[in-house]
């Protein structure tokens, strides 16, 4: 079996199935979508979605079905963090300069920066001006498991599908669990954890990666600051979407919604803390190394 | 004579003391048990020691209300020796709370990729932005 690869949402994918290679319709199929969704959902790009509303109005708005079950899921995860985790912070990431430019200065001039309001009844979204979203932190396991959708669609029933890191699966071939390492955060050349991957979604996040000056991409909404007591997370959960939604919420919520979050996405969960301990969900499978 | 009434006087002391604490501490946390959700509990106790209980209702998110049922047990100074918590409706202590509660800490060392065997694949934090990968060099130096 060959790795069929590709670049999307800025990152490397892979789709792996056992015991064949991906034929030449499902590629494309797999490679159109994950396009079509960085067209839709990119901040970075001014024509998504995401950007439509930046020279709005205060009013009501009609959303398409995806970015309505995207929001809705976002919206869910900021009550479940207390208003920490809102995709409204697009406006304070910019200010500190991880903006649409790339130029990716430390700005570091939150005063004044204020994060809009919002609200989703279905497919109405109502804001309260000018405004933009970031739905990094939900967006790509959705997608991954969008993309599993398709190859599952093809007739592949043995496969395993990576965005930048973070997967969804079904078996090998034999019936077996996909072997997954688990990245120490910060440490690229480390694995914390083993754990068996099957007809699950697995999410990875840490704090280093994008981080500019003392600033990283995980801003809390309330504090105007980025996230420092969690230094990296790691979710199994029902999909890759659930997974990845876990992890953002691991970062954001107080440890007492810990309970909550997996509850809302049947996860199991590491958490490494800033003091060099980790935080392990009992029904984590894995093995820790 | 003086020594033994000093002794009688230092009984007195100790017995007016362990009433005033019984009374101002466990007194009150018995109480619990006169509101309207409280239920006794009838257990097997060690002599003296008392379970109470009371439901708490509070919004798990914006439109869910959640209902707990804390469950006390005070030895006979009236001091708490055991918290658990169950569901207010069905009694039995709710999955994911006993996640919560017994979710460990611990310190994880961590072992190189390069010793592990039959893996397939590593997950990890991603660069999820081209900007990133562009500037990458910059941001280490910044680090």
């Amino acid at each position: 079996m060959e790795d069929f690869t590709f670049t999307g949402l800025g990152t490397k994918w892979f789709v792996r199935v056992d015991g064949k290679q991906l034929d030449n319709r499902t590629q494309k199929a797999v490679v159109e979508y994950v396009q079509d969704f960085e067209n839709r959902f990119s901040r970075f790009l001014p024509l998504s979605e995401v950007n439509a509303f930046r020279l709005s109005p205060a009013g009501d708005y009609i959303l398409s079905d995806e970015f309505s079950r995207l929001l809705a899921r976002a919206d869910r995860l900021r009550v479940l963090t207390n208003g920490s985790y809102d995709p409204a912070v697009a406006s304070i990431l910019e200010d500190v300069g991880y903006g649409a430019q790339h130029g990716l200065a430390p700005l570091e001039k939150t005063e004044g920066s204020r994060v809009s309001q919002w609200s989703l009844v279905g497919n109405k979204l109502t804001i309260d001006g000018p405004m933009a979203f970031d739905l990094g932190g939900i967006g790509k396991g959705y997608c991954i498991d969008r993309v599993a959708e398709i190859v599952k669609h093809f007739g592949y029933k043995y496969y395993l599908v990576d965005g930048g890191g973070d997967m969804a699966d079904s078996t090998k071939a034999d019936g077996s669990a996909w072997r997954v390492a688990v990245e120490y955060p910060g440490k690229p050349d480390t694995a914390a954890s083993v754990v068996n991957l099957s007809h699950q979604g697995l999410a990875v996040s840490d704090s280093f990666r994008r981080r500019f000056g003392k600033w990283h991409h995980l801003v809390d909404a309330q504090e105007k600051k980025p996230i420092e007591k969690v230094i990296g997370c790691a979710a199994v959960a029902r999909d890759a979407w659930a997974a990845d939604c876990m992890t953002s919420g691991l970062f954001f919520a107080p440890l007492e919604n810990y309970g909550a979050l997996a509850e809302e996405f049947s996860a199991a969960y590491l958490v490494f803390q800033n003091d060099g301990t980790a935080i392990v969900s009992p029904d984590w499978q894995g093995e820790l190394l | 004579m003086f020594k033994i009434k000093k002794g009688f006087l230092l009984i007195a002391v100790v017995i007016v003391v362990s009433v005033f604490v019984y009374y101002r501490y466990a007194v009150k946390i018995l109480q619990v048990n006169k509101s309207e959700d409280a239920t006794p509990v009838t257990d097997m106790l060690p002599i003296g020691a008392k379970k109470v209980s009371a439901v708490v209702k509070y919004m798990a998110t914006e439109d869910k209300e959640d209902a707990l049922r804390f469950v006390l047990t005070v030895d006979k100074q009236g001091v708490i020796t055991e918290v658990a918590t169950l569901d207010a409706k069905t009694g039995e202590v709710p999955e994911k709370k006993i996640a919560f509660n017994q979710q460990a800490s611990v310190m994880i060392v961590g072992k190189k990729l390069s010793e592990l065997t039959a893996i397939d694949n590593v997950a990890k934090s991603s660069l999820t932005t081209k900007a990133f990968n562009s500037v990458i060099d910059q941001l280490k130096a910044q680090l």
